[in-house]
């Protein structure tokens, strides 16, 4: 509407324009020509409506003009043929135009088209977009919940490699498909060698010694104690723990072992008891040594007695074994009870050299009965060490009497002393004889134990032996001597345990009453 | 150590012991051999009936020889008593395990024995006791 009403405006206000620059109404066919041109804009912009108001105000116009000034033929002639020729190229102006229109209609049209498809496509685009991005978010989340799993799985894998205990994981067909640097060290082969073994070659071949089952095989699970064999088939007991994961249908479908060596804890167990079993001997035994003292006591006594009137040949002798014999009864009693006594009282810095003379010396004549030499070597530098004397004298004498049996008669005894490290001596006492047997050597500190023939031994020298070595911080071992013999090894520290120690007075006193002891 | 078939050569004559010891078998072998060599022995089994005689006699006894453990009143405590009373009366304790801290000068004892020993070790602390009491000459 407002198109239609532009066009006339635009005329109308053209005409008033010619008007005003001419001064009034002129003549000119030029003006009409104008006017008329603006006609056909304002057909042009309005439609054919505007276009014919704009026409009636040019005619209107056009008569004024004529009228005021007067129709000559020259004027209107020329106005004619102005009129003519717009009449003609009107119309192919509105053609052209017309047509433009629709062209530009179509264009529009089609580009409308295009501008719907493109949003339609666009909309498609964004919902595209917004589904991906919503899968990206979820790999992303995937990916930082593998990355999580996976650092976690390095943390399990690592702390299975750091693990003690053994880990295994085999298949269904019992085939080893993990195993831990703790497996591996205990079955004594690289892990990657394990991979792939079946878990059977870890049983050791039925025999004897394998009553226990190995792992199980077919429950849901087992722990217990047993004995596996490593690589070089060499027995390691164990302990297992055993879990098997089963398929749906109940089907086996991983066999998990936890196996910890149990070699270091058989050994300290082992150790536990016998020093159980020493503590509960100990206290056995002082009580006996006790209750037997008054009876060994009298015997010995009134045996002395009547000693004292016999004068029968063959009686004396009899006698005599009674006296001898209750004698040796009573040196076990006391034994015994210096074997539960904890005295530390006599200690002294005493020096080894002289120790080892007298004990020899109380030896000596045996050793040459029985054609033994005996090979003294000791540094010369050998410290003084703080000991009590008599109690080592014990020692050294009974590993040298332990020695001499060994070698019955032709052999060598040797006697080696050195300081080793800081403040440690060592003292060996070896001998040319068979040896020691392995079988028998995890007993040989159990008191009571001898290999002794009935009445030879008492089963105590070694672990009284030990004992006081102990008592004085040292410890007593046993080698092989080269050549087929026992080495008996001691190490003593050289100075007291404490300083404490070291600056307690010697009570003289009890010295001397136990010198009174000794002396029986 | 003297050979076990004789006796040392000392003389205990006029000697008067009191023995304290809860073993008849003990009081009676170490009675026996003392008195072989001279002394007079008197024996008790206990520290009650030692008290009782060395109150009836006035402490006039040379030597008193008495076991630690006795029942009731132990020798320890026994010798304390004497030692209070008759303070000049060597004592010899005989002991069946030296327990660490009783000797000669924790004690005031003369000696302490411990079970088993010869015969002639107790003859030679019964001769030191003597000395002691100025029973026989020094040497």
């Amino acid at each position: 509407m407002r198109a239609e009403l532009g066009g006339p405006i635009l005329t109308a206000a053209t005409l008033i324009a010619l008007w005003y620059l001419s001064s009034g109404p002129f003549a000119l066919p030029g003006p009409i020509a104008v006017g008329l041109l603006v006609t056909v804009a304002s057909s042009l912009m309005g439609g054919w409506r505007s276009g014919l108001i704009s026409a009636a105000m040019v005619i209107g116009y056009a008569v004024l003009c004529y009228g005021y000034h007067g129709a000559s033929a020259e004027l209107v002639w020329a106005g004619a043929s102005q009129v003519l020729v717009l009449a003609m190229g009107a119309p192919a102006v509105a053609l052209a135009v017309g047509a433009w229109r629709q062209n530009v209609g179509r264009t529009t049209s089609y580009l409308e088209s295009s501008y719907e498809r493109l949003a339609r496509r666009h909309a498609e685009l964004e919902a595209k977009r917004a589904q991906l991005e919503r899968q990206i978010a979820k790999l992303t989340a995937q990916r930082d919940a593998m990355g999580r799993r996976l650092r976690r799985a390095r943390v399990f894998v690592d702390a299975m490699d750091r693990l003690w205990d053994g880990v295994l994981v085999a298949d269904r067909f019992r085939r080893i498909r993990y195993a831990n640097a703790a497996a591996a060290s205990i079955y004594g082969v690289p892990e990657s060698e394990l991979n792939g073994r079946g878990l059977d070659t870890l049983c050791v071949p039925p025999g004897p010694h394998t009553s226990t089952r190995c792992y199980d095989g077919n429950g849901d699970g087992w722990a217990g104690e047993t004995v596996h064999q490593r690589a070089d088939g060499s027995p390691v007991p164990v302990h297992v723990t055993q879990v098997v994961t089963r398929r749906s249908d109940g089907q086996p479908m991983a066999f998990v072992l936890i196996v910890r060596d149990r070699t270091e804890a058989r050994r300290v167990q082992a150790q536990l008891m016998e020093s159980e079993k020493l503590a509960t001997v100990g206290g056995l035994v002082s009580g006996v040594a006790h209750e037997l003292n008054n009876p060994l006591s009298a015997i010995t006594n009134f045996a002395q007695l009547m000693l004292l009137d016999e004068s029968d040949g063959a009686r004396r002798e009899m006698i005599e074994l009674i006296v001898r014999e209750s004698r040796r009864a009573g040196e076990i009693v006391r034994n015994l009870l210096s074997f539960s006594r904890n005295s530390d009282r006599a200690r002294r810095l005493v020096q080894v050299e002289e120790i080892v003379r007298r004990t020899l010396a109380l030896r000596a004549y045996d050793h040459r009965r029985n054609k033994i030499d005996v090979a003294v070597s000791l540094d010369p530098e050998l410290p003084e060490i703080w000991a009590d004397p008599n109690q080592l004298q014990q020692v050294l004498l009974n590993l040298v009497v332990n020695a001499e049996h060994a070698i019955g008669r032709q052999g060598t005894i040797t006697i080696r002393g050195r300081s080793v490290d800081d403040g440690w001596i060592e003292l060996d006492v070896a001998d040319t004889g068979p040896g020691i047997p392995e079988n028998v050597r995890p007993h040989i500190f159990t008191p009571f134990f001898t290999t002794k023939a009935d009445g030879q031994g008492t089963g105590l020298g070694l672990p009284i032996s030990r004992d006081i070595i102990e008592r004085h911080g040292g410890t007593v071992e046993v080698l092989d001597e080269p050549g087929g013999g026992a080495c008996f090894r001691i190490r003593l520290p050289v100075g007291p345990e404490s300083a404490a120690q070291a600056e307690e007075p010697e009570p003289a006193a009890i010295h001397a009453a136990r010198l009174d002891g000794v002396q029986a | 150590m003297n050979p076990a078939g004789s006796l040392p050569p000392l003389d205990f004559a006029g000697a008067r012991i009191l023995l304290v010891d809860d073993e008849p078998a003990i009081r009676r072998s170490f009675s026996l051999y003392l008195e072989r060599l001279g002394a007079s022995v008197t024996a008790a089994a206990d520290a009650r009936e030692a008290m009782a005689l060395l109150e009836g006699a006035g402490g006039d006894f040379d030597v008193l020889i008495s076991d630690i453990t006795l029942p009731g009143e132990s020798g320890i405590s026994l010798l304390s008593t004497v030692r209070r009373r008759w303070p000049g009366l060597p004592v010899i304790l005989i002991t069946g395990s030296l327990a660490p801290g009783i000797g000669p000068e924790s004690t005031g004892a003369v000696a302490c024995l411990q079970k088993p020993f010869p015969l002639s070790l107790l003859a030679r602390r019964v001769e030191l006791a003597l000395r002691a009491r100025s029973r026989l000459p020094l040497r």
